[in-house]
């Protein structure tokens, strides 16, 4: 590395010592100003542009009537929001959606955090193993999705077929497991969820692993410390940090799930997953409503925004750049 | 000290640690072919559904090995339905989101590092606050605004919209990237003569080149996953990515699911492409 860098020095030298008039637009570039200008404000315009522009857009649209067929858009204030509130259905979806982000980052940063312990330890195929665990994290939701709702099929399902060939259930009794008993489908769901989002945290983890330095280890194993109270004394330490990052983001990311929800129950999911994301679609795409999953949409945001100020509040990411 | 000192179980000490070595040795090799096993299975009956014959996947007790090929579903998604159609879509969201994400990330990283900025710590909260925007938030009001505006249902609006989901992290990225990068590379080109900006796309960005990788992996990726996105904002099934238009292959009386798992195959086949680029660098996508 060092030496090509070099070399770029030198080419970069020879180039300009014969070209040194060759071009003013350069010139104007380098501009401590311009430069700073051009390379920052692109992004941070199409930052406001696509992601803070849809929140007060979020604001404001959920404060009128907006049917999807038509362009009028009629002021009704806080009509929509007086409305969500009166709605059970409202209330179930936050309700499941709390138990859904509850139990599946739970287990996420329980499973994940497995993975990457396996990950790290010195085994034989390790190489051909970790591209092996680490990719369910790249496979598209709904790729997975569609995976999911063929291995849950009724009859056929790879799951039913499993249970019936180890003897737990007969075929004549094969599991519904996203059209009949509601905590059956959201516990079906929770557990598949698992096969893609642990391994996020799995990543994560095993990152901040390999960051700890081996000489604590052999330290420790002279002073005759066990697996177990190396675990604790020197792992859980240095990997707390990053299990609470993981908590808080898995959680509010599997509160606002939608894609893996919809695929795998076929857009028609059981009113115990029908989460505030699905319930915001519904409402917004199939009853036309636009304003009110507005609605829903502003209060995922507030529920983001809570979250997000847990988050700079204690884990203070963005102390990690330098600022001087 | 001839003599070893005896542990618990009647054994010897060594002995006692040697035993107690292997069940560990034992206890995580169980565990990792249970997690190897677990991870390995989704994708081995997708690809088994795939190219086992239409008659064999109704067996109960179902074939867990395949007994008999079959190419005819691959086939038939090929050349009788719209998915080359949604496959070529994907690849157009995909370099577009490319395109714009690492375009913007890599000088914005770059700025961020090199230039000084009153309220920079609070530009870094900013972003990661957008970091942790879900699609679902963002397509909802996205949706109303790119209707007045004309842009929903085009390639444009929805790779606008992808591009949000991912500028953050990738933004985040490249900044932590260039602060690796020590400026005196740059200085020492500066001070042969070199222009400023000269400096940064011959040393600092030849010298970031794995992050601009994992960044530039990350976005396509993004593209290739989308699906709330394009589900809200492409109305038009022509302009329909693979991730919708898997769902062509439901029909009102029937699923054809070896035709679904015979497409989700084929769209798995840029996922290793992508687990290939970025194996190496799990460190700088782990933000």
């Amino acid at each position: 590395m060092a030496s090509s860098t070099r070399d770029g020095v030198e080419t970069v030298a020879s180039k300009v010592v014969g070209q040194s008039r060759r071009e003013s637009l350069e010139e104007f570039l380098s501009d401590r100003k311009i430069m700073a200008f051009i390379t920052v404000v692109p992004a941070t315009l199409m930052f406001a542009l696509i992601v803070a522009a849809p929140i007060v857009w979020s604001v404001v649209a959920s404060l009128h009537s907006i049917n999807a067929l038509s362009p009028a858009w009629e002021f009704v204030g806080l009509g929509n929001y007086v409305e969500l509130i009166g709605e059970t259905r409202f209330w179930e979806s936050f309700g499941y959606n709390l138990v859904w982000a509850f139990s599946t980052s739970v287990l996420n940063t329980v499973l994940g955090t497995a993975v990457a312990l396996l990950l790290n330890q010195n085994f034989r195929f390790k190489r051909i193993l970790t591209p092996v665990m680490l990719f369910p994290y790249l496979v598209p939701s709904a790729f997975f999705g569609y995976i999911v709702m063929w291995i849950t099929t009724q009859q056929w399902g790879l799951l039913n077929q499993l249970l019936i060939a180890s003897g737990l259930i007969t075929s004549e009794n094969v599991v519904a497991w996203f059209t009949g008993d509601p905590w059956t489908a959201m516990a079906t769901l929770v557990g598949v969820h698992n096969w893609k989002f642990s391994i996020f945290v799995a990543i994560l983890v095993y990152a901040k692993l390999q960051g700890i330095p081996d000489d604590l280890y052999e330290a420790a194993i002279m002073s005759g410390a066990t697996k177990y109270q190396q675990f604790r004394d020197i792992t859980l330490p240095y990997i707390k940090n990053v299990l609470f990052i993981t908590v808080l983001l898995r959680g509010l990311w599997n509160f606002n799930m939608f894609d893996l929800i919809w695929v795998a129950t076929n857009g028609n999911p059981i009113d115990s997953l029908i989460t505030l994301p699905v319930y915001a679609y519904k409402i917004g795409f199939q009853f036309q409503e636009l304003g009110k999953s507005n609605a829903v949409a502003t209060t995922l945001f507030v529920v983001l925004s809570v979250v997000g100020i847990i988050y700079f509040k204690t884990a203070k990411p963005s102390q990690e750049v330098r600022v001087e | 000290m001839s003599t070893e000192r005896s542990g618990p179980l009647g054994l010897s000490e060594t002995q006692f640690y040697k035993l107690k070595d292997r069940i560990i040795w034992a206890f995580i090799s169980l565990a990792t072919a249970v997690a190897v096993v677990a991870i390995v299975t989704p994708p081995y009956w997708m690809l088994n559904s795939s190219l086992s014959p239409f008659s064999l996947l109704r067996n109960i007790p179902a074939q867990w090995f395949p007994v008999q090929y079959t190419f005819e579903h691959y086939a038939s998604v090929l050349f009788s339905s719209q998915y080359p159609r949604f496959y070529i879509n994907s690849i157009i969201l995909s370099l577009g989101v490319l395109i714009v994400v690492t375009t913007l990330s890599t000088l914005a990283g770059y700025g961020l590092t090199r230039f000084d900025f009153r309220q920079k710590r609070n530009f870094a909260r900013m972003i990661l606050f957008g970091y942790m925007f879900p699609p679902i938030l963002l397509s909802i009001p996205m949706f109303v605004i790119w209707k007045d505006i004309g842009i929903h249902n085009t390639y444009i609006g929805a790779i606008l919209a992808i591009s949000a989901t991912r500028l953050p992290l990738c933004i985040w990225i490249m900044w932590q990237f260039f602060q690796t990068v020590p400026y005196s590379l740059e200085e020492s080109a500066q001070m042969a003569g070199a222009s400023r900006f000269r400096a940064f796309y011959e040393i600092a960005l030849p010298v970031s080149k794995p992050g601009v990788i994992a960044v530039a992996t990350l976005a396509v990726q993004g593209g290739w996953n989308a699906f709330t996105i394009p589900k809200i904002i492409l109305i038009d099934q022509k302009l329909w990515p693979i991730t919708l238009g898997l769902q062509s292959f439901i029909k009102s009386s029937t699923i054809l699911w070896p035709q679904i798992m015979a497409a989700v195959t084929m769209g798995m086949v840029p996922v290793l492409l992508f687990l290939y680029l970025l194996h190496g660098n799990w460190e700088t996508i782990s933000v």
